[in-house]
């Protein structure tokens, strides 16, 4: 299921950013030779810069890629390396938990005051609402690797906070 | 103030206890900025923060510069980049060492990562430089050395970051990161000759190529040479937006290594999520940046400490020397691109009301943030080297790098001193 969700994502992610390469390409062959660039293309970049962002966000916590200071690991060893494991993941994932709030409720604004992108004639929020799932998998990814850490056999610890 | 003080005290301690970077400064950014303002617009500007401030069509240029440096860095066009420059380098005093610098150089102006180049022109320059009897320490010092390059000369990823968050004109940062790069190449050659000068048995000679040869050399380097023309080129003359010139440079290095063969599927697919996953990672830390910007703005530390500055009288170039003794300082702490993000919002106001100019202020913190990345104890660069090779010992690299740290150091009073090696190439875009 994990592994799944990983490839999902991951190809998801790599066809996105493809995409974003592509686009920018034939829009700028497009403006600088043909006078021509791609219909709302400046406007589907920007979500495509966003929708990096949050597709990405749980396969960074996933493989816990977000940048730490290692100098002061080796502190942290044994039992206290293992609580340490629960309490900040749980932390993590209730931080996560926040941004999604408050992510629903930027997007229901949009969508209180009908904000529409100009040049797609589309609304915002339900881009923003999709982000807020992303946001969830991350913090439920956390959640799990506070039970993994929880129910790591005492001494075994040697994974990362 | 003093809330500053408490906040940038309880970020210490949050990452101390190794809480990632990009959460640590949302945390403080946000109850600092909730001190100021109450608690419910702090935690509405993180929903505007996370989206509207990030979502922006500028912002492609990262994750398409960082594309175009996973392709480079697979397409191995490093290995003919360091055929050439041994070619024409070899046969000096340390002159494989001196290939692997500018070998390094080239790359970095195609990839804008430094651990990239490190990782890249490791495989690549330490087995000849071992054939020829190099030792570890002067090898494996300038691969981690020549990888620091990547940083500065364009395109570079620190200096689109500094771009973004000082909203400075990206295209000015990388015509102004060329000639300090170029500097870059040339001291740190310069450093190999001085130390081989001193200790010959550290670098011997290769034999000389003959000239037709060395001509030969040149042409597994030229995809990568009219890369960099268009890619910089095409910025410095305006042609490109920063942004549009990310996207062809990205396309260009893909076909590169589809030319090259060196692409399969599978290959292209992981260096689309790696290119992904690391755009993900920066941009979470930019979020927590930003959040903690907001906290640093609404306290007016940046206005506080230009105060103080003029306050107590000292030159605009002695508060720039206070700045760069902190980065050294922090560089023993803190990865480069995170004590950046750190850093900038309180630096860049004051430099900005202290009448500095602030591409030039961006080359000066990219070149020191460069120093930490071969400095102990968290010298990045050098961990990577000491990843991929592991039969040679830490001492031995940190060893082998002092003499380019001195480079370095030289370098940036050069570049403090001398603001026109910054701003000469810049003064000619609109």
């Amino acid at each position: 299921m994990v592994r799944l969700l990983d490839q999902t994502l991951g190809y998801l992610l790599a066809v996105l950013i493809f995409v974003m390469m592509t686009l920018t390409f034939v829009d700028v062959v497009g403006r600088q030779i043909f006078n021509s660039p791609v219909p709302a293309g400046f406007e589907i970049t920007e979500l495509m810069v966003g929708y990096t962002i949050y597709l990405g966000l749980p396969l960074i916590c996933a493989r816990r890629e977000h940048i730490t200071i290692g100098l002061f690991e080796h502190l942290f060893k044994g039992e206290i390396r293992r609580i340490q494991g629960v309490v900040l993941n749980v932390l993590f994932g209730v931080l996560t938990l926040i941004w999604t709030r408050e992510l629903w409720i930027h997007a229901g604004k949009l969508a209180q005051h009908n904000e529409i992108l100009m040049f797609l004639k589309v609304e915002r929020a339900p881009f923003i609402y999709v982000m807020c799932g992303f946001t969830l998998m991350a913090a439920a990814i956390f959640f799990i690797l506070a039970w993994v850490k929880l129910r790591e056999p005492t001494g075994a610890a040697q994974g990362d906070g | 103030m003093e809330m500053v003080l408490v906040g940038f005290v309880a970020l210490f301690a949050l990452l101390f206890l190794q809480v990632p970077i990009s959460f640590g400064m949302a945390i403080v950014g946000t109850f600092g900025f909730a001190y100021f303002v109450g608690l419910a617009p702090a935690l509405r500007s993180i929903g505007t923060t996370a989206t509207d401030m990030v979502m922006l069509y500028d912002f492609s240029v990262l994750p398409l510069f960082v594309l175009m440096g996973n392709f480079v860095a697979r397409s191995g066009i490093s290995q003919d980049l360091y055929e050439a420059s041994n070619r024409w380098l070899g046969h000096r005093r340390g002159g494989l060492a001196m290939a692997t610098i500018v070998a390094c150089g080239g790359f970095s102006a195609v990839c804008g990562s430094s651990l990239a180049t490190a990782a890249t022109m490791a495989k690549v320059a330490m087995p000849p430089m071992r054939r020829f009897g190099y030792a570890d320490s002067l090898a494996a010092g300038s691969i981690a050395a020549g990888g620091t390059l990547g940083i500065l000369i364009p395109p570079s990823i620190a200096l689109v970051i500094y771009g973004i968050m000082t909203e400075t004109d990206i295209g000015h940062l990388f015509a102004a990161g060329i000639i300090p790069g170029i500097l870059g190449i040339f001291l740190y050659t310069a450093a190999v000759a001085v130390v081989t000068r001193i200790n010959p048995e550290l670098g011997p000679p290769a034999e000389p190529a003959p000239w037709s040869e060395r001509f030969r050399s040149l042409r597994g380097v030229w995809g990568m040479l009219v890369l960099f023309v268009i890619v910089m080129g095409g910025i410095y003359v305006g042609f490109f937006t920063p942004t549009e010139a990310a996207g062809i440079g990205a396309t260009g290095a893909f076909v590169i290594a589809l030319a090259r063969k060196t692409l399969t599927v599978r290959s292209t697919m992981e260096i689309l999520v790696e290119s992904g996953r690391t755009t993900a990672t920066l941009m979470t830390l930019l979020i927590g940046s930003l959040l903690f910007t907001n906290f640093v703005n609404v306290s007016r530390l940046p206005n506080v400490l230009a105060d103080w500055f003029v306050t107590v009288d000292i030159p605009p170039l002695g508060v720039v020397v206070i700045c760069v003794a902190i980065y050294i300082v922090l560089g023993c702490i803190l990865e480069s691109i995170s004590m950046m993000l750190l850093t900038v919002p309180v630096f860049y106001p004051v430099m900005q009301t202290l009448g500095l100019d602030l591409v030039w202020f961006g080359i000066v913190v990219v070149v020191v943030i460069e120093i930490s990345l071969i400095t102990p104890p968290i010298g990045l660069n050098v961990f990577v080297l000491n990843a991929m090779l592991p039969d040679v010992k830490l001492t031995e690299i940190f060893r082998g790098v002092l003499p380019f740290v001195a480079a370095d150091i030289v370098r940036v009073a050069l570049i403090i001193f001398i603001p026109a090696l910054s701003l000469y190439l810049p003064s000619f875009m609109d």
